[in-house]
């Protein structure tokens, strides 16, 4: 099955410049459905960038965060060929991960 | 004047109407009637259905007021929209670009 | 007979001829007036927006905005309709059933065709959409036919109108009076006013194009379609054409057609073929 994580990682120097997008429902809790019924909350609550070894960025995440998110940051650190794994863990316990390239 | 007009139909206000059973359903035949004369014309407006939806609703609790109130709005609007569809089958003409 | 006579009668005829529903007949040389309707439309917008290439129109409101587009492109370094993209490509190049596919049912097997619809059926004598004709292949072929305005047809017609991207709209009208009384009945439905709100396409689209609607920027009538499908921002979703034109009634508080009725398939042939030139640009993402 195709990956729910799509990452673009570049090292830029000192720096490496990071893009994730995630697909994922990231269910509120409180939208109701076209029967009047509530959506149960389904949403991601951590992610986590780790490269050789560190942990680059946590984010925490929660209802708030809409459908499908996307995320843009920079590290210090990475050169080109390194690895860069990413985690998300949501609040039913589902997990996915991906291990991307810094191009 | 076609200022007027716009805030008219925008602000369609029915003063409170005491009603019987007979008074409610002839202004929701009405109503019906001037609906489907806006329907054929490729016209219904979402007030309109939403009044006839409450004058019909409150039709089936035998609330005779509430009937005439929203058949009455519902009328008023579909009439419009009727004023509305036969305008525009010559008036279209005047916003095309040349 | 008196010339009043004959002229009164033929009035009542029209009367009669139009209350029966009959459409206005079409004008004399109805691909000449097509033509020069094309050649004013896209005459007004160059007009309106100097500075614009033709290329730019498909971009809606990211053409017109500054602040707009650079938020556009910080977001298609990721597109939110990638997800879309993928699944449509992979149901394309799924076969039905019955062993055949969609390539079956297009030229070209379906690549790099977008951009020539809507088109005109001759044999029925009606507009055929892309989202119609999948539909079409999809019953011919022993399928379930998509709901219109999201989901499967919506990343299907995104897989169709990528391998379309950059190719500039190529809208045909044959020469048969149908053709152009579908024409003109889209153009008609373009410029009427409808609904509570008494707008018509026209009033946003050509009007005020470029200006603000409360937080929204209006796009120009010119090249609207040719980012659909769109992943649009307040949907959360992919929506499809049929998703847009019924939203859009909804929101002249006009009661929404239902999707693909022939009304919404002629404007979508009016506004494409007067798009004649301006690159596919879909599928796209909207605020």
């Amino acid at each position: 099955m195709a990956s729910t994580i799509r990452v673009r990682a570049q090292a830029n120097g000192p720096t490496t410049d990071v893009q994730a997008l995630i697909q994922h429902p990231m269910d509120s809790g409180f939208v109701k459905d076209s029967d009047g019924n509530l959506v149960p909350p389904h949403y991601i609550e951590t992610v986590t960038f780790e490269h050789a070894g560190k942990i680059v960025l946590t984010s925490n995440w929660g209802p708030a965060v809409s459908k499908d998110p996307y995320t843009k940051f920079s590290f210090k650190g990475g050169a080109k060929g390194d690895v860069l794994n990413v985690t998300w863990v949501d609040n039913l316990g589902k997990t996915d991960t991906v291990a991307a390239k810094i191009a | 004047m076609k200022t007027c007009l716009i805030v008219a139909l925008l602000t369609i206000a029915v003063p409170a109407l005491a009603a019987d059973q007979t008074s409610a359903t002839t202004a929701l035949t009405a109503a019906d009637q001037s609906e489907a004369l806006a329907g054929s014309l490729g016209n219904r407006w979402i007030p309109a259905e939403a009044a006839l939806k409450a004058a019909r609703a409150a039709l089936a609790k035998q609330d005779w007021d509430t009937t005439l109130t929203e058949a009455t709005r519902a009328k008023a609007l579909a009439d419009r929209a009727v004023e509305q569809a036969r305008e525009q089958k010559t008036l279209w003409r005047d916003a095309v670009i040349r | 007979m008196s010339l009043r006579r004959v002229s009164r009668r033929l009035a009542i005829a029209a009367l009669i001829f139009s209350a029966l529903g009959g459409a206005a007949p079409a004008p004399a040389d109805g691909l000449a007036t097509a033509a020069a309707d094309q050649k004013a439309f896209q005459a007004f917008f160059k007009d309106r927006f100097p500075n614009l290439p033709v290329a730019e129109f498909g971009n809606g409101p990211y053409a017109v905005n500054a602040e707009m587009r650079k938020q556009w492109e910080d977001i298609m370094q990721f597109p939110p309709y990638d997800f879309a993209l993928d699944e449509g490509k992979t149901a394309f190049e799924t076969p039905f059933a019955n062993g055949k596919s969609y390539a079956d049912c297009f030229a070209n097997g379906g690549i790099g065709v977008r951009q020539t619809y809507p088109t005109f059926d001759t044999k029925t004598g009606e507009v055929v959409t892309l989202d119609l004709a999948i539909n079409r292949c999809r019953i011919a072929n022993g399928e379930k036919p998509l709901p219109y305005q999201t989901g499967m047809m919506a990343s299907i017609t995104a897989y169709m109108a990528e391998t379309s991207r950059d190719k500039p709209f190529d809208i045909k009208i044959p020469d048969d009076p149908r053709a152009i009384a579908a024409y003109e009945a889209g153009k008609e439905y373009f410029y009427t006013r409808r609904g509570q709100l008494n707008f018509a396409c026209a009033s946003c689209h050509v009007t005020s194009a470029g200006q603000r609607m409360r937080g929204d920027i209006l796009a120009p009538a010119m090249g609207i379609l040719a980012a659909f499908p769109i992943y649009r921002s307040d949907w959360g979703s992919m929506g499809t054409i049929d998703r847009r034109f019924t939203s859009c009634s909804s929101q002249m508080r006009s009661e929404p057609l239902p999707p693909q009725d022939p009304a919404y398939r002629n404007v979508e042939y009016f506004l494409s073929f007067m798009s004649n030139g301006v690159p596919i640009t879909g599928p796209g993402t909207r605020p």
